[in-house]
């Protein structure tokens, strides 16, 4: 294999020719020159920003909702679970786990490994993107990644001030974290789905049937 | 004569469909030309482009041919064809053709910056917004690939039908889908070719639409096939020829009875 | 994998008899080409990406070995593990050893067109590993036993009622009778059945829309959200992807991620998109404790610097393919080897050879469409035209186009003979024509008459009556010079 790395690399350096018009080469490759253009929906501010969040969450055929602070999670999730008359059983992935679950003493949440197959999921997500309603979930220790795909219904938590314009803010944030980028990082934008059948997109492939999204003020 | 030295000079590069399969085209945009002020030249020595060998890889034989349009052609101020499919093979294609040869791509550079298709010359060059035309019926307009991508003809041909008294343009489905002509496309990969085309007639007939009018012979001759073979009674004609009021001979295809 | 491109011509002569086949395709019109159309319509800076987007592919091509360094080198760092393959062989064999090193019996599989390329599933089987498309789409064709006809959406030739037939024959367990006439119905049925294939697999494997160079990640754009358990589940998760697919960071990511949905689907975003950074953290509860990336060459190299260099840069996002008359009219198998449409009439020719995939290239009537939709702006026609150059140089093309050429170019180099047996065969099939107006027969086209009339012209050439009428005066006031 490692002939085949040599072989590969020798091929590239013998054929690659440098751009024409080659911009400055910066001494590190990733330091870049030029900026790619963001569209002006993924560059706003503000209340602005929050309904382009909001408008793009519902396109993407998920729901949203508000509730003051984390105390009105645990109510938000049994009013939910009531209303699509769901049985009062969830997982609270990872941090999800501390939200103040005592307070609905009929909701039975469960936060251990065995549970992450339920068909109601709630976790947490590091932020949201206004220029297309994408939820980011990040792996994290004691937090099951998997447990985002296997649901019929996912609910995401997400706090206001985690609402940014675009991915590339998204990146900043990333950046600011300590250590490597997290192993899994998901860009979730609604239900899944699939147009494989005639080209028609039918919701709840292997995914998620439903997304929810409860922004926390 | 009607040379003057004010005037703008035009070669009209006829192209050779139109020389030999519908010269009617050549005398329409000659009309056109002269109606907006121009001082038209047909220069005799030419022939064709070079499009077929360029386009099936003998790169010798376009060289020569263009070569030749370029030396015929390169001492007017204009050069016009009545075909977006020829104009766009002088402008688009040619000095790619003589990419590595420096002499000939910077003729083929000023040749391509002079070389215009008929209906885009005349409104983006000429600034011609209205023509005193009459044509009595319903057309579709059918966009010809090398035009529109090419050389971004779209909106002109429609500018110039729209002042066409009795004229009113039915616009069908998927105007800009390829009629399935390609040159010898169409013979050596005549199924699809079929295909492509049958597809288009049905977009033509259910456009309702009495006459398809296009900018490129070509094309119009594919369709024009298609149409008298399958029995439709939809007419072809060049876009040039409606323009130019002179819509009296048969229609593309048609008999003399 | 083994192609049949050169009976391209056979091929597509049967699909254009297939009614089924031409329903399906018959789709696309109002389907993904109206819905790029949307999409694309509501981005007013998308022209303005695609140039970012064509400029950042063509920086990473400049220096393709520094990037792959630099990729490599971060997988590294997280603990994973690179296999170079300079040939399909060199990839077969790299994940058939992952698999082995770790007893696999099952392994799940994401989109992955890389892996048609190196015929990845018969490979496994043969060697005792059952592999299990989870893909919508590429499950159904492994239940059919087909391959892909598109890059994206890989059943695209298949209408609902045929994979009804296919789910009744392949999960015999289930009432024969039921009812399947919703695609709902069969989306919930594949979940279903797929569901415990998750769980139960050793290894998966998936592709990679990109690798980034900065964080070391290898990313997938998908919807259906079987890639992501296919690499979260298993404790191995193998990535298959080539060289060309590296990009240098997380903002140019977002760049393709604002390009490839709308091109692809017509969708503003994707329901997912997930990058995958070495293994599992240490304390993280799900994820493969093995990361591994196959990253093959398979002949990429030798375009880097060439002309046709630029076909690298494609994003496959089937664009190209879902607005091709061509491809609209034949579908994707016709083409005969793993990518249809203009990409694969411009790529297939530099991975297997001119020599046997010179149809591809020549079925395209160079509308141009495809340059017009492709999201980084590859000039495939330029390269379809120069795959025939090479055709021509090598004296591949048959003796008779190539005499036939040459006589045309001999002759119009001669105006004067030229316009003289133009004026003759103008004058001849006006004769035969007149009355009917074109001609049901002529020689040496009948490819054209089988089909169509080919209009009479209407009598004499225009140059021969530009040089009457310079002789009678009535010259029109133009110069005929
Ligand atoms: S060539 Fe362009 S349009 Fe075709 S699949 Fe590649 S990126 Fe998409």
């Amino acid at each position: 294999m490692s002939n085949a790395r040599e072989k590969i690399f020798a091929a590239i350096a013998r054929n690659k020719k440098p751009m024409q018009d080659a911009a400055e080469k910066s001494e590190n490759l990733i330091a870049r020159v030029e900026v790619n253009t963001i569209p002006a929906r993924g560059n706003l501010s503000g209340v602005a920003m929050v309904e382009e969040f909001e408008k793009r969450v519902l396109a993407s055929a998920a729901s949203i909702e508000y509730v003051s602070s984390n105390k009105d999670v645990p109510e938000a999730i049994v009013r939910y679970l009531a209303k699509h008359q769901l049985p009062n059983v969830c997982f609270a992935n990872g941090k999800a786990g501390q939200f103040s679950w005592s307070r609905v003493p009929e909701l039975d949440v469960r936060t251990t490994i065995g549970n992450v197959n339920s068909p109601v999921v709630v976790t947490e997500a590091f932020r949201g993107i206004a220029e297309t309603g994408s939820l980011v979930l990040i792996s994290q220790p004691g937090h099951s990644s998997a447990s985002h795909f296997l649901p019929e219904y996912l609910i995401i938590i997400l706090p206001y001030n985690n609402i940014l314009p675009s991915q590339e803010s998204v990146w900043e944030d990333v950046r600011q974290r300590s250590g490597d980028i997290p192993r899994t990082v998901n860009l979730v934008t609604g239900p899944s789905r699939t147009g494989d059948i005639e080209q028609k997109m039918v919701l709840g492939a292997h995914g998620p049937r439903q997304v929810h999204l409860v922004v926390v003020k | 004569m009607t040379e003057t030295t004010s005037s703008i000079q035009v070669a009209l590069y006829v192209t050779c469909l139109v020389d030999v399969m519908r010269p009617s085209v050549g005398f329409a945009a000659i009309k056109l030309l002269q109606n907006a002020g121009c001082d038209v030249i047909v220069p005799k020595q030419q022939t064709c482009c070079g499009q077929p060998g360029y386009n099936s890889g003998d790169e010798v034989a376009a060289k020569a041919l263009a070569q030749q349009v370029i030396e015929t052609f390169e001492s007017y101020d204009y050069v016009v064809a009545p075909s977006g499919s020829c104009a766009g093979m002088i402008k688009d294609h040619y000095p790619k053709l003589f990419s590595k040869d420096a002499e000939w791509h910077s003729r083929a550079l000023a040749l391509a910056k002079n070389t215009h298709e008929l209906t885009s010359f005349l409104v983006d060059e000429l600034g011609v917004q209205t023509l005193d035309a009459h044509f009595e019926g319903s057309v579709c307009y059918h966009d010809s690939c090398a035009g529109l991508r090419e050389l971004n003809v779209k909106a002109q041909p429609r500018q110039l039908l729209s002042s066409v008294k009795g004229l009113s343009l039915q616009e069908m489905k998927g105007e800009e889908e390829c009629c399935g002509f390609g040159g010898l496309f169409c013979v050596k990969y005549s199924d699809i070719s079929n295909t492509m085309v049958s597809r288009k007639l049905d977009n033509i007939e259910r456009s309702g639409a009495d006459t398809l009018l296009a900018g490129d012979l070509g094309c119009l001759l594919n369709m024009a096939g298609k149409m008298t073979r399958e029995g439709s009674t939809v007419k072809a004609r060049h876009v040039a020829e409606v323009l130019a009021g002179m819509t009296d001979l048969p229609a593309i295809g048609e008999g003399e009875g | 994998m083994s192609s049949s491109c050169s009976s391209f011509k056979q091929n597509a002569a049967v699909a254009i008899h297939d009614p089924k086949l031409q329903g399906a395709l018959g789709k696309l019109g109002d389907g993904l080409q109206a819905r790029r159309a949307a999409a694309v319509g509501q981005l007013p800076e998308f022209d303005a990406l695609r140039n970012d987007a064509q400029r950042i592919k063509r920086q990473v091509m400049a220096d393709l070995d520094c990037y792959l360094e630099q990729f490599e080198s971060k997988v590294l760092e997280q603990g994973g593990q690179v296999h170079w393959a300079s040939t399909a062989d060199d990839a077969r064999n790299a994940v058939l050893d992952i698999c082995q090193k770790v007893g696999a019996k099952t392994v799940t599989k994401g989109k992955s067109m890389v892996t048609e390329e190196l015929e990845l599933n018969n490979f496994l089987a043969d060697n005792g590993i059952e592999p299990v498309e989870t893909d919508l789409g590429e499950y159904i064709l492994q239940l059919r036993k087909e391959a892909p006809s598109h890059i994206v959406v890989p059943a695209v030739h298949l209408q609902q009622d045929d994979i009804a037939k296919t789910f009744v024959k392949s999960h015999a367990q289930l009432d024969p009778s039921r009812d399947l006439t919703e695609p709902e119905r069969l989306v919930g049925e594949a979940r279903e059945a797929l569901r415990e294939r998750f769980f139960a697999a050793d290894v998966g494997i998936t592709g990679a829309n990109y690798m980034v160079a900065e964080t070391g990640s290898t990313v997938i754009v998908t919807n259906e959200g079987n890639g992501d358990l296919t690499q979260t589940l298993p404790k191995v998760h193998v990535v298959v992807t080539t060289i060309e697919r590296v990009i240098p960071t997380l903002e140019d990511l977002s760049t393709f991620l604002r390009l490839l949905p709308r091109s692809a689907t017509g969708q503003e975003a994707t329901a997912y998109v997930t990058l995958s950074s070495g293994p599992k953290r240490e304390d993280d509860w799900h994820g493969p404790q093995e990361f591994h990336v196959v990253i093959l060459d398979g002949g990429r190299s030798e375009l880097l610097g060439s002309e046709n260099q630029d076909v690298l840069n494609c994003i496959r996002c089937g664009a190209c393919m879902n607005h091709c008359p061509v491809y609209g009219a034949v579908g994707g198998h016709a083409y005969g080897w793993v990518y249809p449409g203009p990409i694969g009439s411009a790529l297939t020719p530099a991975l297997i050879g001119v020599e046997k995939s010179s149809a591809l290239p020549n079925a395209s009537t160079f509308c141009g469409r495809c340059v017009e939709v492709c999201p980084v702006k590859i000039p495939l026609t330029d390269i379809m035209r120069r795959w025939r150059v090479e055709e021509q140089t090598k004296k591949l093309t048959s003796p008779f186009q190539r005499a036939g050429l040459s006589a045309w170019a001999w002759l119009a180099t001669r105006p004067g003979l030229y316009q003289a047996l133009t004026g003759l065969t103008a004058w001849g099939m006006k004769v035969v024509g007149r009355r009917r107006g074109g001609l049901t027969r002529l020689p040496f086209a009948s490819g054209w008459t089988q089909y169509r009339n080919f209009p009479t012209p209407e009598g004499k050439t225009f140059h021969a009556q530009m040089k009457q009428k310079a002789k009678t005066k009535a010259n029109l006031g133009v110069r005929y010079e």
